[in-house]
Formats: structure tokens, C-alpha cells, sequence
């Protein structure tokens, strides 16, 4: 009796809290510098009143590898394409010995970035916050921690609205005249439902280029941030994304947010609907120069599945199931089977 | 006589067992080397080879597979597919539960359980008076501490079967905690007497005596070369660590410090006299199975070195829960079975042993 009357009182605990839990959506910032200095911000929606900071990247559907069975907790290993390839690499491949380069986690605290005391998984990080992700020597001091973006910035055109779409400009008339105020305006709407938000904050870019601009379809859900770099730029090219479809001659005029790119004058306006999906990710600018630095969008590995974190059966494991391993494995069963029964013979039996 | 296999033909079978069981978590590869592995077991059992308790471990192994499994379902919350949420306030255990944590949980522990069975299998084989032969001469004395620390827990083992099955017979019943005292009291008895008796074995064949002493000087001489060769092994792990990419120096400071060590140890082995009264021979059977382990070991290093992804298994984000099979590696570890397969049949005198102890 006493064991059901705990077994109740647990249950309702439990749901209470997970009750108490869904109070309404919350937005956390994200700002990920990578060692090129490329910036790339995501505005994460979510509905817990907190969530850990692992959470934070894991929901903004930056790919990610993670090794989440450290002694101490979750260390992150790989973001984008920079990091180190855990489980063949070390996650700290590349902190062996004196250079040490890593994945260093921030939490932007009055205006600064203040190094983080505690591991990712550890952090709770609670709406309004900015958290702060930089590949280098991340050491408290003398780390590069990444553009101090406030949250206001990141998630200011976040506005989660019920019309689940969102309607940029996609053509692009670029002048080789070098244009430090060119700007864009993605005017990203997105439905409450998505869990994370777009912005476009974009920081100057030197020199001059010319550039024939392609209208980029792949319009998503964060924003990348050319640093001040030498890099220059030209039309970004056109990263898949199925929930868009610029028409054949797309036009962009960029409005707000700026961008200094160089001799880039976007000229972009264009009708094309987009429909945002919680993994969904803003590249800017849409057009890049020659030489200038690439980020490629987050690509799901094969057999990654990026999807909500609800629950969901064991057989949807993984997707589709694959037949061959498993024809091979039963083959390679059936031999061993073959060899226990020779075994059996020659030995006589059970004796 | 009893023994299936010459020492060596084990050891090496062991190294090529042990090296796939080491390199990957993929449970479908384990599975097959779990399979090869009991079968062995079963041979080696009809063979009468003394199991030396490690039934009891083995489940026991089992029990802490299975709680690892739990721990690691509701301690890491990471991955995409979630079962069940708990309250992110509670400490440690709060978050999303995950399907992945649970795989990875599962994974690991079959990695330890076929870890354990390897070595229970190799224990059944190579009792620690077999491979205390083995070592060099020089480490004779470490061998026996070594040996008698390992025998142990399956001693133990062992004399707590016998004992509880001695009380049983008495009548006495095993229900609640108080009930074991009459367990354990002759245990400890037991336990005292056995070192006891072994320390007066020991002291009785001279164990630790110095039959042939080392000159001062040379001894001087052998603890100065130990000295800088442990400083230079130091000194070049050291270095290897410190720098992505260490000097030569390093190279040299850590090879010339294993190889000071390595003199000494050899030059000590020299003045160590060994008796043998047994002699172990090489057999057809021996040859066939050293064969079928370096081609375990051969496909393995080839494989891993060329490509790591073969035997990986990591069920989170972004790799699949889905474990990777490749037939020919498969069908490569069957060769773990290859000592039930090659180990002649039971001897008349091993099958009227066992008829007459299991009428």
C-alpha cells in the first residue's frame, strides 16, 4: 500500500513538473565564431523554462558532434565543419599538447563575454540569454571569443507570428562599386512552432569585388557574419533548401539589416515564399566574391536525422532501416551456427 | 595432460581476439565474438578445464553491464530520438531520456561482457602457473605476486560456493543477511589459513633467497641504468605530450630509456637459473591456430588503418543508431571460434571422467 501511495505521489510529481515545464516559448541567443572568422547567429526557441546549453546548439540544427560521455559532462567536439571528428578523432584532436584549440563556450554577461566555468551540459541557460561558442584557445583572458551580438540583435527579427512564412528578396543586382552600406532584408516570419528564428546581423566586410549575383535560395534560419577580414566577396552560390522557390529572375533589395560587403550593392527584391522549418538556417550574404570565405550550411550526415526531440518509437530509430548489414549479419550468424554444429559432432555431443 | 593448445598459441589467439573486442563498441561484431567466444567455452568445459568461478563473475559482469545501461539511459540526454522526459530540475537524471543514450549504454556493455568472457575463456586455458612461464626470467618474483593477486577473487569464489553448499547440507538456510555470518566467518578462516599455508610454501622453496648475488658494483651499475632509463622514458612521454609534434630528441630520449630498461632486465634474467619439469609442445593444431589469429589480427589492423568508420559504432547525432556490418569482417571474427574448432575430441578418459562426475 505504502509503495503505490509513493508510486502515485511520484507520478504526480512528475507530472506536474513536466506540466509546469511547457510555460510558454522562450528565446535564447547564439553566436558561433569560427577560426576564419566567420560569425554565424541563431535565435533558438524553446518551451522549458531552461535548457542546457548543449541544448542551445543541439536545437539551433548547427551539425554537431558531441561526446556526451565525458567524465565531466558533454564536451562538444565538432561544430560545422571545424572541430575534431569524434569517435575516429580525439575530441580535443587538436588540444594534445601546448597549442591548444578548441571549442570554447561563452555566456554574454552586461555586454561581455565571460568564459564559461561550467560544461555546456551543466549550464542552464533561460530566456533572453546569448550563449557563445569560438574555436580557438578559449582560455579565460586570452581566449578570441566571438563579436559581442546582443540578444535584441540576434532575435530581433525572430517575431514568431502565425504565418509560417517568410519572404525575402532573392535578386540580386550587384555594382562593382564598393559599397559599405549595402543592405539586405530577409524580413524573416516565422511561426511560433519553429524552434529557432532567423536574424541577419550582418558586420562590414572590406574590399571591393565584382560580382555577378545569383539569386541564392537557401534561406534559413540564422545568419552568418562576414568578420573584418580581407576577404572579399562575391555572390554567395545557392545553397539546396526545399521550402524555397525563387522565381526564374529574383530580385533583392536589401534593406535592413546592413552589410558592408565590399564593392557589393545588392540590389535584391523578390516575391518568393519561404516556409521556415525548425532546422532551417539564414546564410549571408546571398552572394560572395571569388576568393571569399564560404560557410557551407549545416548537412545532415547520412543516417543524422534532424528532427524534434519528441518521443518516438524504437522502430523509427534511424529512419528507413537498411536490409544489407542485417542479410550479411544473418549470413555471417548462419556460419558461426555451422561451426558450433562441427564443433558439436566432433566433440561427441554433450557427452 | 590436458592442455589444448601450446601457451604461446593461446597468447597470440588472445592478442587477436582481444584487439577487435578493444576497437569497437558495434554490437553486431560483438555479438559474433560473444558466440565464437561460448562456444570455445563449452569445448574447453567438455574438456574438463576448471571454469575457476568465473560463472559467478561473469554474471556478475552482467549485473553491471545492465546497471551501467541504466545509468547511461538516464544520465545522458543527449540525441534525437526521446522516450521519455524527466524533470530538468531534478539533479543529473533531469532532461530528455534518449533511445541513443540507451544504445550506447547497451553497446558498452557488451564490449565489457565480451571483454570478460575473453578473459574468462583465457584464464580456463592458461592456469597462472602456465603463463608465469611465460614471462621474462627477470620477473619472476612480480610473476608470482602478480599470479597469486589474480587467483584471488576466483579462489574466493570458489571456497564461498563450497562453504555455502557445505551449510546447506547442514540444514541451514540463506534468507536473510544475518543468515550469512556462518558464511562468511569460514571464510575468513579459510582465507587466513590459505596465506598462511602458501607464505610457508614460498619461504620453503626459497622464494625472494639470493642464491646468486650481484656483485655491488654491478648492482650500482643496474640501478643507475634503471634510473636514467625510467628519466628518459619520462622525459620522452613527456615531450609527446607537451608538443603536437615533438622533437627527435623526444624519439631518442624515450628509446633509449626503453632500451636501458629493457638491458637490465635481460642482463637480470641471465642470472636467473629455471628448472622446467614439464615441457610444452608444438602441435600441427597450434600452427593452424596462430595462422587464423594473425589473420584476425592482420584483417583488423588493415581495416581499422585504412578505414575507422568499418568498426565504428556511435549512436548519436549526426552518425546512425544503425549499427554498419561488413560480411567480411564478420566472417573474420568467427575465427575467435577457431580454438572449439581445431581442439581434438574428448579422450575416452575425459568422457568416463565426466559420465562418472554427471552420472
Amino acid at each position: 500500500m505504502r509503495n503505490i501511495l509513493w508510486g502515485l505521489l511520484l507520478s504526480v510529481w512528475v507530472l506536474v513538473s513536466v506540466t509546469r515545464a511547457a510555460d510558454g516559448p522562450h528565446r535564447v541567443g547564439l553566436v558561433i565564431r569560427y577560426s576564419t572568422g566567420q560569425v554565424e547567429t541563431y535565435c533558438v526557441t524553446f518551451s522549458e523554462p531552461e535548457i542546457t546549453g548543449v541544448e542551445v546548439l543541439e536545437r539551433s540544427g548547427v551539425p554537431l558532434i558531441v561526446d556526451p560521455n565525458q567524465s565531466v559532462g558533454t564536451a562538444v567536439c565538432k561544430i560545422g565543419n571545424e572541430g575534431c571528428d569524434y569517435p575516429l578523432q580525439d575530441c580535443f584532436c587538436q588540444c594534445q599538447g601546448v597549442e591548444c584549440m578548441y571549442w570554447a563556450y561563452y555566456h554574454l554577461v552586461e555586454g561581455h563575454w565571460v568564459y564559461s566555468r561550467v560544461g555546456a551540459s551543466s549550464y542552464k541557460v533561460h530566456d533572453g540569454d546569448v550563449e557563445g561558442w569560438s574555436w580557438g584557445p578559449g582560455e579565460p583572458g586570452h581566449g578570441d571569443p566571438p563579436p559581442v551580438i546582443p540578444f535584441s540583435e540576434i532575435c530581433s527579427g525572430a517575431t514568431a507570428t502565425p504565418t509560417p512564412t517568410l519572404t525575402p528578396s532573392p535578386t540580386t543586382t550587384p555594382t562593382s562599386t564598393p559599397s559599405p552600406t549595402s543592405t539586405f532584408s530577409p524580413t524573416p516570419t516565422l511561426s511560433p512552432t519553429a524552434t529557432h528564428t532567423p536574424t541577419s546581423t550582418p558586420i562590414p566586410v572590406s574590399p571591393p569585388l565584382a560580382a555577378t549575383p545569383t539569386p541564392s535560395p537557401t534561406w534559413t534560419a540564422a545568419s552568418v557574419l562576414p568578420s573584418p577580414s580581407p576577404a572579399t566577396r562575391s555572390p554567395l552560390s545557392p545553397v539546396s533548401s526545399p521550402t524555397f522557390s525563387p522565381p526564374p529572375n529574383p530580385t533583392v533589395t536589401p534593406t535592413s539589416p546592413s552589410v558592408a560587403v565590399g564593392s557589393l550593392s545588392p540590389v535584391v527584391s523578390a516575391p518568393p515564399t519561404l516556409t521556415p522549418t525548425p532546422t532551417a538556417r539564414m546564410v549571408w550574404p546571398p552572394t560572395l566574391p571569388p576568393n571569399a570565405v564560404i560557410i557551407t550550411p549545416p548537412r545532415p550526415q547520412p543516417g543524422y536525422t534532424s528532427s524534434p526531440r519528441t518521443p518516438s518509437p524504437v522502430s523509427s530509430l534511424g529512419g528507413a532501416v537498411d536490409a544489407s548489414p542485417w542479410a550479411s549479419y544473418v549470413l555471417t550468424l548462419a556460419v558461426l551456427g555451422g561451426v558450433a554444429l562441427v564443433v558439436y559432432v566432433r566433440q561427441g555431443g554433450r557427452g | 595432460m590436458n592442455d589444448l593448445f601450446h601457451p604461446w598459441a593461446w597468447f597470440i589467439w588472445l592478442v587477436g581476439v582481444a584487439l577487435p573486442a578493444l576497437l569497437t563498441r558495434n554490437p553486431l561484431y560483438h555479438s559474433i565474438l560473444i558466440g565464437a567466444l561460448l562456444l570455445d567455452m563449452w569445448v574447453l568445459r567438455q574438456h574438463r578445464f576448471n571454469g575457476w568461478g568465473w560463472g559467478i563473475i561473469l554474471r556478475l559482469v552482467g549485473g553491471i553491464a545492465l546497471a551501467g545501461v541504466l545509468l547511461n539511459a538516464l544520465t545522458v540526454h543527449y540525441g534525437t530520438h526521446v522516450w521519455a522526459h524527466l524533470p530538468s530540475s531534478w539533479p543529473l537524471i533531469g532532461g530528455p531520456l534518449t533511445w541513443e543514450a540507451v544504445l550506447f549504454g547497451g553497446a558498452s556493455a557488451l564490449a565489457l561482457f565480451t571483454l570478460m568472457l575473453l578473459f574468462a575463456v583465457w584464464n580456463m586455458s592458461m592456469p597462472p602457473s602456465r603463463w608465469l612461464r611465460m614471462l621474462p626470467a627477470a620477473l619472476f618474483q612480480v610473476g608470482i605476486i602478480t599470479s597469486i593477486a589474480i587467483t584471488f577473487v576466483p579462489v574466493t569464489v570458489r571456497t564461498v560456493r563450497e562453504i555455502y553448499d557445505a551449510q546447506r547440507l547442514r540444514g541451514h538456510r540463506f534468507q536473510r543477511l544475518w543468515d550469512y555470518v556462518p558464511l562468511f566467518a569460514p571464510l575468513l578462516v579459510d582465507s587466513l589459513e590459505r596465506s598462511i599455508s602458501l607464505a610457508e610454501s614460498m619461504a620453503a622453496r626459497g622464494f625472494g633467497a639470493n642464491v646468486d648475488p650481484t656483485p655491488d658494483r654491478t648492482r650500482v651499475l643496474y640501478q643507475v641504468m634503471v634510473g636514467m632509463g625510467l628519466l628518459g622514458i619520462w622525459g620522452g612521454l613527456f615531450a609527446r605530450m607537451y608538443w603536437p609534434h615533438p622533437p627527435l630528441a623526444a624519439w631518442m630520449s624515450l628509446g633509449g630509456g626503453s632500451v636501458l630498461v629493457l638491458g637490465v632486465l635481460w642482463a637480470q634474467g641471465r642470472r636467473v637459473r629455471r628448472t622446467r619439469y614439464r615441457r610444452w609442445y608444438w602441435r600441427v593444431r597450434d600452427t593452424a591456430l596462430v595462422g587464423g589469429s594473425v589473420v584476425l589480427l592482420t584483417v583488423t589492423l588493415f581495416t581499422y588503418a585504412r578505414s575507422p568508420r568499418m568498426w565504428l559504432y556511435y549512436p548519436y547525432p549526426p552518425y546512425s543508431v544503425q549499427p554498419s556490418f561488413e560480411w567480411f569482417i564478420g566472417l573474420v571474427l568467427v575465427l575467435a571460434a577457431l580454438p572449439a574448432l581445431l581442439a581434438p575430441p574428448r579422450s575416452p578418459a575425459t568422457l568416463s571422467r565426466g559420465k562418472a562426475e554427471h552420472p
